[in-house]
């Protein structure tokens, strides 16, 4: 498993929020402001994404270090910024909520690292849908 | 253009000819899958690239790039439990979009996070990543 298997879960949401082409377009012309502006636009909150993107800075390292990853609060956050009905399908493949996927998971003094925070990812995932069902309905009504 | 590169990285007097070797598979399979990306950037740092082992402690990771002093860095430890294609896939990608202290999209460590998974899935996506399979 790979060591960054946290960035690659939140890579493979947001991606598919902001588009992978568009990705690959900004990593080789060095562009972070392009990529920004493409979170912001689609979150329409710029906080929320500069939160978004602190928490997973700390993770990166941070969870190294505690022994604690923060996939689960990463993951709600990205739900919160950018899960629509349009892409809600999207967000139920790549959502990651089963902690024994990190099983092999090691901190910098080789112990297991604490998933447990991906425990609250898919009851959110499902009152999130749930929320974006019942506001389509009112909506068409 | 790969055939500049496949020049400039034979011209190097640092790079030994099997790890040149690798490298140049590497670079044709990036060229073939992704041919619009400019290998400019590369074909000047990949002349007088270094490879130097890398203390634990400092390198965290199979193999790191140090953009400022052209320095591929490489974790024995590290390299010997994963998928070494995928490894230095990963840190050629850093080369190629290198910008001296940062890579990618990732400046002043704003898109740290972000860049690091990008990288490891487009290193997958061009290479495989055969670390993976035995999970």
């Amino acid at each position: 498993m790979s060591k960054y298997i946290d960035e690659r879960v939140a890579v493979n949401l947001i991606g598919s929020v902001v588009g992978v082409d568009d990705l690959i377009q900004a990593y080789f012309n060095n562009d972070q402001e392009s990529v920004i502006k493409g979170l912001v636009q689609k979150s329409n909150d710029m906080d929320s994404v500069k939160k978004l993107l602190d928490t997973m800075n700390y993770n990166v390292k941070g969870r190294f270090v505690s022994g604690k990853s923060m996939l689960g609060e990463i993951e709600r956050e990205i739900m919160d910024s950018f899960m629509t009905k349009d892409n809600v399908e999207s967000f139920e493949t790549n959502l990651v909520g089963t902690p024994s996927m990190f099983a092999d998971a090691k901190d910098n003094n080789g112990k297991d690292i604490d998933y447990s925070s991906v425990k609250q990812v898919y009851p959110y995932f499902n009152e999130r849908k749930e929320m974006l069902i019942s506001l389509e309905q009112s909506k068409n009504r | 253009m790969f055939e500049q590169v496949r020049l400039s990285l034979q011209q190097n007097p640092h790079i030994d000819l099997e790890v040149k070797a690798d490298i140049e598979e590497l670079i044709k399979i990036f060229n073939s899958k992704l041919p619009n990306i400019s290998l400019n950037n590369f074909n000047e740092r990949i002349k007088t690239l270094k490879i130097a082992s890398g203390n634990r402690f400092i390198v965290k990771d199979p193999i790191e790039y140090d953009g400022v002093n052209n320095v591929l860095y490489i974790n024995v430890d590290e390299l010997n439990n994963s998928d070494a294609k995928n490894s230095l896939m990963v840190g050629l990608l850093n080369i190629i979009s290198s910008k001296g202290k940062y890579s990618g999209f990732n400046e002043n460590n704003k898109l740290e996070a972000l860049n690091i998974g990008f990288t490891e899935m487009l290193a997958d996506f061009l290479v495989g990543n055969g670390s993976e399979v035995n999970e």
